[in-house]
């Protein structure tokens, strides 16, 4: 149960009911809440697990939330009886291998539970959109919405998405998705020092191939090699900065466990009870790791890095098995590899299960006591006779079944891809002390499922999209629909990344197949860069979506050359195939040209303008033209709704 | 208030389109004047000196150390001297001040840009806004037809509005040249055209309420189209400029940059930040400063000599000095000692930086670095009171609070910056 959840979002609504929004059921909700508020927030350092033992079956229960039960009670069995889903489209209904109807039913118990109403069901062209978006990263061709429209099956929903998950293109959106965010481009990075093309290519292959998580997690914080045969190692490489690999540290921690330990590098959290120990025991996993770097010279004679192996001293032959770090009072202290839940080398090579992020060693020790512990390290390791490579402990840990964080941290990553919002405020989040999971039941229970699924990526989102939830509209209902952001009662409307709106444009205007470019991917690499100067990089966007659009990029849209070229009526672009189809009446190009930009038809104002356009042009290409063109400015193409 | 007449003048002839900004806009100012405040932005110019310049060549002569150099002091109208090869900037420096005990730890190019843009050093999770976004979201008047953060020739390299967003994102313009992507590439009564197909596709997808982000689309596209049929964009001509004038900025880029930072002052714009790169001089440091003209134009001191110069001169004149600062700094400084190739390396250790205008005292010396320039031996000048001064001085409270995405509270004025802002300036 989440009553602390709920009560947290509640207590946002006292303005809104201040300013007269008032429903009155709300404030009976929040009146009966103090008591199951006050326990949850005792021990609030217990994050992202929790929930688990949060306050249930309160003895206090209102008239009206009992009512709210019995209704929640029938919903669910006829939910159980397999009511068919029904949209302005028809019915359609999901047939997936898996049992995941819990997820509509925690989120159906939410949803009457909080009032709130729930937008409505998608159309088949908005679901067809988005989904194409979210799994292959672009809008789909004409072809493939005619595909989509042609079946009239209550499974085309589920086809489609089998389609999209089968199609080459999911491996590249999910590697632009990973690539992003796990070596970013920015001020801390040198180029030079890691092989971020190969690292892609390598996230595409893995994903395509539906890799378990598990393994492509392992290899990426495990893998030794040169940096184009083996790619995994350039996550490491981007972040390793000679000896100093803090960085490696709280990207690891941050992305693959959406755990962050990036300030107790030099503090303690100022919110839970970690400490600067954790990052150091964490960061010594590092220690035997090097980097070979091979120089050779470019045609002007100067000297570039050709290659960079990285490789990893075993822990036996380590003249130190620790590092140093300062506390804040100055003082030098070291630390051998610890992992977070202060586990040693010992205790990890012995197999000892994860420990609860509560019940840590160390947690509430005095000063002098963790002095002492600090003081005092456990160094010792079994005599397996073997190397022991200490990325390999830790891969091998973090990846493990009984890792708190790992199957969750990817779970709810997953949810935001799909969502643009997570079970947790931040994505990358969990247990800092501040923020809990809304739904920590339904996050849990999809986390054990994919573990029991061998860390399948390509299902677990199966299971996000058969849901009542991805479904819906993103038109909402109800004047503060937003307020319950984080239980899903409408889909939020999600900017574009540069990647999937240059994608997207190619998608509609095939400009990339006229382009007499020598050099596409180069050619995309610009356009995307030129984007990328007018839009956000959206790496740091962890929680609500916002429009990160700016004036430059308005301009660029409107008025630059290459969008004017790209929706010109070269040869091999749709707008010349379409130009040169004598068959099809004009009034079917364009509705081709919706098709592909908005995946609907033309309607009511539009029409109009339509028809008033194509009165003041002075031929069908100009006229088309000016169509695509106020298509790819608008709003409604730029966004994934 | 001759300027601020001017700029109420420009507005009016833009009313047609924009009549409820507009008449705001007309009663802000009455209630202005009414009060006896001209509404005046104010307003920072960055001289940003890309590569790290070799300060003590510059602002902290050592004559008669090993560390010395082959240049001469000056005398100048303020307290301290300078390099022989500023004369112009000689007879400004009453109204400047230098720092000569400013230390910034960052010694690689991208670091020291980011430290020394933002107040911060660079960390994984947070991208911090550059002073820039800072200043262009706190002083933007809400009439201001441009971005509010301009950058002239600037690079972009760890410079971002960070977390601020995109509305704070430096517009990039190179002076002398039109403001990209403002013209359409059809004619205008086809642009017309087309747009009312677009008004009706973008304005029936925010009347189905989906939230903010398609209203946030229209209000940029809304933006953009105002900024194409401004007068404003007039402001961005620097060849409306008398002959003189243009010749008095210096007939090369900075120059042309400072003076198109003159008139975008002139027009409301909060903050410019104006570039100028080849500092990092790792050999023949002294030819590569005053040498003789080469195909990057004249030398980096002759080219800050015309512009800076001229730039000072030119706002003092007009009463925009008061209302108006002006901040020269770079990656970091350069090595003291000079190293084989006759050049000097990266020194964030002790460095100078030229700061002046926004109602700071002039002709001040901040500071002081020992005979041979490689500590600091008086009134340490940490980044965190660089910063908390400059906020100072364009009015905006440096312990003024920004929350990261992450929920850290961030200080505008650094990491451990307490807004400790450097007293003898004010």
């Amino acid at each position: 149960m989440t009553i602390g959840s709920r009560e947290r979002l509640l207590s946002g609504y006292r303005l809104a009911i201040a300013v007269g929004l008032c429903v009155p059921a709300l404030m009976l909700v929040f009146a009966a809440g103090p008591t199951a508020h006050g326990q949850s927030m005792k021990k609030p350092n217990k994050g992202a697990m929790a929930g688990k033992k949060g306050a249930t079956g309160s003895g206090s229960m209102s008239a009206l939330d009992r009512l709210r039960q019995l209704r929640k009670e029938r919903e669910r069995t006829e939910r159980r009886s397999g009511t068919p889903k029904k949209t302005g489209d028809g019915q359609y209904s999901w047939a997936t291998p898996d049992d995941v109807t819990y997820i509509d039913e925690a989120l159906g118990e939410e949803w009457s539970y909080l009032g709130f109403p729930v937008s409505q069901q998608c159309t088949d062209g908005e679901f067809l959109r988005r989904a194409s978006l979210d799994i292959i990263g672009r809008i789909p061709t004409l072809e493939e919405s005619e595909t989509f429209f042609r079946d009239k099956s209550a499974k085309r929903r589920e086809n489609l998405v089998n389609r999209l998950l089968a199609s080459e293109d999911f491996g590249k959106n999910m590697a632009n998705i990973w690539t992003k965010l796990l070596i970013p481009s920015g001020p801390d990075f040198d180029d030079e020092e890691t092989n971020r093309e190969a690292f892609h290519a390598w996230l595409e292959r893995e994903f395509n191939r539906n890799t378990p998580w598990d393994k492509v997690a392992y290899e990426m914080i495990s893998a030794r090699g040169e940096w184009q045969e083996n790619p995994a190692v350039n996550f490491i490489l981007a972040h390793k900065q000679g000896d100093r690999t803090a960085d490696v540290t709280s990207y690891f921690t941050r992305n693959i466990l959406s755990v962050q330990t990036q300030c107790t590098e030099c503090h303690a959290h100022p919110w839970n009870e970690w400490k600067q120990h954790h990052f150091h025991g964490l960061n010594a996993f590092f220690i035997g790791t090097k980097e070979f770097e091979k120089e050779e010279l470019d045609e002007r004679g100067d000297t570039y890095t050709a290659s960079i192996t990285l490789e990893e001293i075993p822990y036996q032959e380590l003249a130190d098995g620790g590092t140093y770090f300062m506390l804040r009072n100055g003082m030098q202290v070291y630390t051998p590899p610890r992992y977070l839940d202060g586990r040693s080398i010992n205790d990890l090579m012995l197999g000892e299960k994860a420990r609860e992020p509560g019940s840590r060693e160390d947690a509430g020790l005095t000063f002098s006591a963790e002095l002492d512990l600090l003081l005092n390290p456990d160094m010792s390791v079994p005599d397996t006779g073997d190397p022991i490579y200490l990325r390999e402990v830790l891969a091998k840990t973090v990846t493990s079944d009984d890792d708190p964080y790992f199957a969750q941290s990817m779970i709810n990553r997953l949810w935001y891809q799909f969502f643009g919002h997570s079970f947790i405020k931040n994505v990358d989040d969990f247990d800092n002390g501040q923020d809990e999971p809304t739904m920590p039941d339904l996050l849990d229970r999809l986390a054990e499922d994919f573990k029991k699924n061998d860390y399948d990526v390509k299902r677990a989102i199966r299971w996000i999209c058969s849901s009542d939830a991805y479904g819906l509209s993103t038109k909402q209902r109800g004047r503060d629909a937003e307020a319950a952001i984080g239980f899903f009662t409408f889909q939020l409307v999600k900017p574009m990344s540069p990647e999937q709106l240059y994608d997207s444009l190619m998608a509609l205007t095939r400009y990339d197949r006229a382009s007499r470019s020598m050099d596409p991917a180069r050619e995309r690499a610009m356009f995307i860069n030129a984007i990328m100067r007018t839009f956000t990089s959206d790496q740091l966007a962890t929680t609500t979506p916002a429009f990160e659009g700016s004036i430059s990029q308005a301009l660029m849209m409107m008025n630059s050359r290459l969008i004017h070229q790209a929706t010109r009526a070269t040869p091999g672009t749709f707008l010349h195939e379409l130009v040169g189809n004598t068959e099809k009446k004009t009034d079917d190009k364009v509705e081709d040209l919706f098709m592909v930009a908005l995946c609907r038809r033309p309607m009511g104002q539009e029409r109009k303008a339509l028809s008033v356009l194509q009165r003041n042009s002075r031929s069908e290409e100009e006229f088309l033209q000016d169509v695509m063109w106020a298509l790819v400015n608008s709003n409604e193409f730029l966004l994934n709704h | 208030m001759a300027i601020t007449r001017r700029h109420f003048v420009k507005h009016m002839t833009a009313a047609g389109s924009m009549a409820l900004p507009m008449s705001q806009w007309i009663q802000s100012a009455h209630a202005a004047r009414e009060s006896g405040k001209a509404p005046k932005t104010r307003s920072m110019i960055l001289l940003w000196m890309s590569g790290g310049p070799a300060t003590i060549d510059i602002w902290d002569l050592k004559p008669g150390s090993k560390n010395g150099g082959e240049f001469k002091p000056i005398q100048t109208t303020g307290s301290g001297q300078i390099c022989e090869h500023l004369p112009q900037l000689a007879k400004q420096m009453k109204h400047l001040n230098i720092i000569r005990s400013y230390s910034s730890r960052e010694a690689d190019h991208a670091r020291g840009t980011y430290l020394n843009h933002t107040g911060f050093p660079p960390l994984p999770t947070v991208v911090h806004p550059a002073i820039g976004a800072c200043v262009a979201k706190f002083n933007s008047p809400e009439s201001l037809e441009i971005p509010g953060n301009v950058s002239l020739g600037a690079g972009g390299q760890g410079v971002s509005p960070g977390f601020l967003g995109m509305t704070y994102a430096p517009f990039r313009v190179n002076a002398g040249r039109p403001v990209p992507n403002t013209i359409t590439p059809v004619s205008d009564v086809r642009h017309a055209s087309r747009a009312e197909l677009w008004n009706a596709i973008e304005t029936g997808f925010v009347k189905q309420r989906r939230g903010g982000l398609p209203e946030d689309h229209s209000a940029i596209y809304g933006k953009a189209h105002k900024l194409m049929g401004s007068t404003l964009l007039d402001a961005f001509d620097i060849s409306k400029e008398p002959e003189n004038m243009q010749a008095r900025y210096g007939d090369h880029q900075f120059g042309k940059s400072c003076l198109l930072a003159r008139r975008l002052v002139e027009n409301g714009v909060p903050f410019i930040e104006v570039g100028l790169g080849g500092w990092d001089m790792h050999n023949g440091i002294f030819e590569a400063l005053a040498g003789a003209p080469m195909n990057g134009g004249p030398s980096r001191l002759k080219q800050v000599d015309d512009g800076f110069s001229a730039l000072v001169e030119d706002l003092v004149q007009r009463g925009l000095w008061e209302t108006t600062t002006i901040v020269w700094m770079g990656d970091f400084g350069r090595t003291p000692k000079i190293n084989i190739d006759g050049g000097r390396d990266h020194w964030p250790r002790c460095w100078s930086v030229v700061l002046g205008g926004g109602g700071m005292k002039g002709g001040e010396v901040v500071g002081a670095t020992d005979k041979d320039g490689v500590a600091i031996v008086d009134e340490p000048v940490e980044v965190s009171n660089l910063f908390a001064s400059l906020y100072k001085s364009v009015g905006i409270e440096p312990t003024t609070e920004l929350r990261s995405p992450n929920g850290r509270p961030l200080r505008l004025s650094g990491l451990f910056g307490d807004g400790q802002y450097i007293k003898q300036l004010f």
